[in-house]
């Protein structure tokens, strides 16, 4: 295992990037909305035509992207919502709750589909393989893989803690589950796990690189993982003010932006980010709640705990583009798919959709 | 800085063994009238459940980092359901965390110290430990939990009285008291208690960290009595009887720089009795020494007799490790009976040798900072697991104002607090732990003293 320090030297980004041509960008708001409620999750569909938020209190919210029209709205957990999320192409809005329960809707006509159980008291999360129409979802030590009719598919072994997230590959059906002593990777159709990853620590969040090379982790005790797919090695980055909760990768591969502190920390995995010091994003004044690479390019948005939101060309050696605030601590940025928008959600119930242009 | 305290959710952790009567407690907290909305995390294997709706079933997840220090265990369930329940509208003003019977409090304490977002929304309130006052001692001396859960609380409940007699409940009360001397403790049936003795308690408040009872900071020694004589050159007696139990007991003569005994006597004393001891036969003779700590060799009936040589006249100090009266012990001069100038009787050490203690500190004098600092950073670091709790305030040197420190494990807290002003400066602080030396932690403190 190697260490690094993630300190302060905006100098290599300017060695590293020919600085290209200034443009300036600017953000501007398309519509907003208030549902009154910490916003828990917040998820654009993938074919761009609607923006579904969940509040934690447990009510599902579904918008026309375009206009901000309500679509749906419904008391989906009674006990509160844990995550939303879109199959690959928008048919399908899936909901985990604190109920325990999953349930599955036709985005079509917003009908439910089907309501199943996660195994569990507490559903942690749901997420569609981005190759097929299934979906796996984590509840307490339990994961189970489901169809778009909401059968079950497979229930996979319990796991000795609580299953904390999941991120599924880029590239095929396979997946990753982190819980307390490491993660898990495995092959959707298999019962027995490819191959695990030990690990005597806390992972909050994981992400898988598009291109398959890495699985990063955020964790509890201010880190970020690296962690080599191919051989299982894995790198250690200290050096974190706090937790790191917040990833995102751009998707050729090539840069992770991490939160964990009042700064965007960006790695650079091209070849490696081992040896290696990350861009430091300054323009927040609190800590990053949030963050979120455009599904292809390089312009990030962060937020933070007063409700800024800045967007970042992380091309061009982490330019500052523009920035905007919102009422309360950001909670969720969501990319439309053709890179043009994005959507942001506030622990005080704000949501708002801005255009890039 | 106390606008955004004002605002945290106190948490109060509830911790004892099976049975002991903490799900009757919960009830009790949750349908008393106190005007609070209470959420309740519950283990998972909770005795019975609680009829709420803001009861949370948890199942108590114990996170280690992966740097292997001990402050850093916590509870991942209750950072992922609390981080949760905190972002909700509907606010809870009080929160319950209950742990299952054989849970070490320290992790769950450490939840709320070590997580940043734990930390800006929720503070400690207290450790609540009830006590099974009829089963406990099936577990107190074998247990760890049972330890660690003691030595932890801020308030302990003896609970299940009507089924121990008062003087069980004495015995147990000084049992405990010897482990934990900071919590306050009450005796209950059925866990009836006054709310405000359970809810904020502000146990963890540095404001409060100095409401330590006084007399529990007064140290231990290791002998039970001390007589001053003012001796002249010349021989005299001590006089013992056999009580039937005792074979032998440490006696210590000291010459006394001043009368009546100072600190420094004292402390020359404690020294004297931590070295050797030397076997003194009946009919022996015995000299003041400061180095030199005799056990007499006691009969277990009829009488046993030990001579003084005093060559120097002078105040002398006896130090016996037992009382007088248990041996009906007499002094005499020439045939002639005396009796010491000033007697004291002294809060002996635990018999059992305790392996949770509490250890006080209660000494007048200015602290140097620098001093104190190496001291306390060496003493968490190479101790810090065995200490479950500190707190105290101190006399720094150059400072007007009052320090107040608190610690979980290897957790430190520390700030300036208010003047000294006309209050008598002086320095309070109390250890709870496991195996704590009494006398390594006062020697090592006084140290410090600038």
């Amino acid at each position: 295992m190697s260490n690094f320090s993630a300190s302060d030297i905006l100098g290599f980004a300017k060695s590293r990037f020919a600085a290209p041509k200034p443009k300036e960008k600017k953000i501007s708001l398309l519509w907003e909305s208030d549902i009154d409620d910490h916003v828990i999750s917040l998820s654009y569909s993938p074919d761009d035509k609607s923006v579904a938020a969940a509040g934690i209190g447990g009510n599902l919210y579904v918008y026309d992207a375009a206009t901000g029209q309500s679509q749906l709205e419904t008391d989906a957990h009674n006990f509160g919502i844990s995550m939303v999320s879109w199959n690959r192409d928008g048919r399908f809005l899936t909901t985990a709750g604190q109920d325990g329960k999953i349930r599955l809707f036709d985005a079509g006509n917003f009908l439910e589909i089907e309501t199943m159980f996660g195994g569990s008291t507490w559903v942690e999360c749901v997420r569609w393989s981005p190759h097929s129409d299934t979906f796996a979802s984590t509840s307490g030590k339990k994961i189970r893989l489901w169809s778009s009719t909401g059968e079950l598919i497979r229930e996979y072994p319990e796991q000795n803690s609580t299953v904390v997230d999941l991120a599924w590959s880029p590239n095929s059906e396979k997946f990753v589950t982190a819980c307390y002593g490491g993660i898990t990777q495995w092959r959707a159709e298999n019962k027995i796990p490819v191959h695990r990853y030990e690990w005597k620590g806390s992972t909050l969040v994981i992400s898988w690189s598009p291109n398959g090379r890495y699985i990063a982790t955020g964790d509890q005790d201010s880190t970020v993982h690296f962690w080599i797919t191919k051989n299982g090695k894995d790198l250690q980055m200290y050096g974190y003010p706090t937790k790191v909760k917040e990833l995102s990768w751009d998707s050729t591969s090539r840069f992770l932006a991490t939160g964990g502190g009042g700064h965007v920390t960006v790695w650079n995995c091209e070849p490696s980010p081992e040896g290696t010091t990350p861009m430091q994003l300054k323009g927040h004044e609190n800590f990053i709640t949030s963050l979120a690479f455009q599904p292809k390019g390089f312009m990030l948005v962060s937020g933070d705990k007063n409700g800024k939101v800045i967007l970042w060309d992380i091309a061009a050696e982490g330019r500052f583009e523009a920035s905007t605030e919102m009422r309360g601590e950001i909670t969720n940025i969501s990319w439309s798919n053709d890179n043009r928008r994005f959507a942001v959600g506030d622990s005080t119930g704000q949501i708002r959709l801005f255009s890039v242009d | 800085m106390n606008a955004t305290a004002d605002k945290l959710v106190p948490v109060t952790v509830l911790t004892g063994f099976l049975g002991s009567g903490k799900t009757t407690l919960l009830n009790r907290i949750l349908t008393e009238n106190h005007g609070k909305r209470i959420a309740v995390i519950e283990n998972e294997f909770g005795e019975i459940g609680v009829d709420q709706e803001l009861v949370i079933g948890a199942e108590e997840e114990i996170f280690e980092m992966n740097n292997g220090c001990i402050c850093c265990t916590v509870r991942g369930d209750l950072i992922r359901i609390l981080g949760n329940l905190m972002k909700r509208k509907d606010k809870f003003d009080y929160i319950m965390v209950e742990t299952t019977g054989m849970a070490d409090p320290g992790p769950v304490v450490q939840t709320f110290f070590v997580d940043d977002e734990m930390q800006a929304k929720m503070k400690l309130d207290a450790i609540v430990t009830l006590v099974d006052a009829k089963h406990v001692w099936e577990h107190i001396e074998t247990s760890d939990e049972v330890k660690q859960q003691i030595a932890f609380a801020d308030v302990l409940l003896l609970n299940k009285t009507d089924l121990v007699s008062e003087a069980d409940l004495d015995k147990l009360e000084a049992r405990i008291h010897s482990m934990n001397a900071n919590a306050k403790v009450y005796r209950t049936k059925d866990a009836v208690i006054e709310m405000d003795k359970v809810l904020d308690i502000e146990g963890f408040d540095l404001d409060r960290a100095l409401e330590i009872d006084p007399k529990f900071l007064e140290p231990e020694y290791p002998f039970e009595w001390s007589g001053v004589f003012e001796f002249a050159a010349g021989e005299y007696e001590i006089v013992l009887e056999g009580n039937e139990t005792d074979d032998a007991m440490d006696v210590g003569l000291i010459r006394l720089a001043e009368n009546p005994i100072s600190e420094n006597d004292l402390m020359k004393a404690v020294l004297l009795f931590s070295g050797e001891e030397h076997e003194t036969q009946d009919g022996s003779t015995i000299e003041p020494h400061d180095d030199f700590l005799n056990q007499f060799v006691l009969p277990l009936t009829g009488e046993c007799r030990f001579k003084i040589n005093i060559s120097e006249p002078g105040n002398y100090a006896l130090f016996m490790e037992h009382k007088p009266e248990e041996f009906n012990a007499k002094f005499f001069k020439n045939g002639a009976e005396i009796v010491a100038d000033v007697q004291r009787d002294y809060k002996p050490d635990h018999e059992h040798d305790d392996e949770v203690s509490s250890v006080g500190i209660d000494i007048e004098g200015q602290l140097d900072s620098e001093k104190l600092n190496k001291w306390l950073g060496n003493i968490l670091q190479t101790k810090g697991t065995d200490i479950f709790r500190m707190k105290g305030i101190l006399d720094i040197k150059g400072s007007e104002d009052r320090f107040v420190f608190q610690g979980v494990h290897m957790l430190f807290d520390g700030r300036p607090d208010k003047p000294w002003g006309n209050s008598k400066r002086k320095n309070s602080l109390i250890f709870i732990g496991r195996n704590l030396d009494r006398n390594e932690l006062t020697e090592g403190f006084r140290r410090c003293l600038a």
